[in-house]
């Protein structure tokens, strides 16, 4: 989530699996779990948590999370950023229709999708 | 402004699960339906199936605040594979225990992985993998808990 907040920036707050009611009960190891994070930046809220199930971690493709930039600029920093160690599987350019386009696997997985309608594109439509 | 979606794929059947979606959250596409046959021609690009060409390229349907839900059909045609994790989850904050229940049993109702609707220290909770492969979780927090 530290990391999300590098790239995006905003207000990232954690509760810890020792601040729970029965937090004082667990194992040393687990209390310093995260039970919640939350990264803020006006109505985008992304959560995370360390707490998984038996099953363990399956890190799928069939969600992602598709930011349509306010400005190119916006895009290629979040696009950069978000691809350091990870996969950039469709590196930003201007698509068929105008809009510039990009895809990247982070780093934990996570798959982003990142456009922006270009001011060409914008002109067309005006 | 900048905005975020959530960016769906399936492998085939993007269209009856949007179809799903719009009776859920009882809205409208944004936009009509493109189909891989939208796409503009090109002679150099891969050659479609008809089942392909009638395939999503692009839906989205708005769901709750704004928020769109979006998707498009993986092929398998093009070597595509769909790998259902538990690494994302989409998460529902409502406003009250009912409109959490009506949420949870539909998009449940046919699922698997449930954690039915129950008391948390936080609030009012559940979650569920529905039948396309989605997850979503349902929260409503109690109101002397709510952060800030």
């Amino acid at each position: 989530m530290t990391f999300y907040k590098d790239c995006f920036g905003g207000q990232l707050t954690m509760q810890y699996l020792e601040q729970t009611p029965q937090g004082k009960d667990l194992p040393e190891q687990m209390r310093s779990c995260v039970l919640h994070a939350m990264l803020q930046k006006g109505n985008f809220l992304l959560m995370g948590t360390d707490v998984i199930g038996e099953e363990g971690l399956r890190k799928g493709n069939s969600i992602s999370l598709s930011i349509n930039c306010h400005s190119m600029t916006a895009a290629k920093e979040y696009y950069t950023k978000l691809s350091v160690g990870g996969e950039a599987s469709h590196p930003l350019k201007v698509n068929h229709w105008g809009i510039l386009y990009g895809e990247l696997t982070d780093k934990y997985g996570h798959h982003w999708i990142l456009s922006c309608t270009t001011p060409h594109k914008k002109a067309n439509l005006n | 402004m900048s905005k975020v979606a959530i960016y769906l794929n399936f492998l085939g059947n993007t269209e009856e699960a949007f179809n799903y979606y719009k009776t859920v959250f009882g809205t409208e596409f944004s936009t009509p339906i493109m189909r891989i046959k939208d796409m503009p021609a090109d002679p150099n690009g891969p050659q479609f199936s008809e089942a392909d060409l009638n395939c999503i390229m692009h839906v989205a349907l708005p769901i709750i605040g704004g928020t769109e839900l979006m998707g498009t059909d993986m092929l398998e045609s093009m070597g595509h594979k769909l790998v259902v994790g538990n690494n994302t989850t989409i998460s529902l904050q409502l406003d009250s225990r009912e409109e959490a229940d009506v949420y949870y049993n539909a998009l449940s109702e046919g699922g698997t992985d449930k954690a039915t609707m129950r008391e948390e220290f936080w609030g009012y909770w559940g979650c569920c993998l529905d039948r396309f492969g989605i997850r979503w979780m349902f929260n409503v927090m109690n109101t002397d808990k709510q952060p800030g």
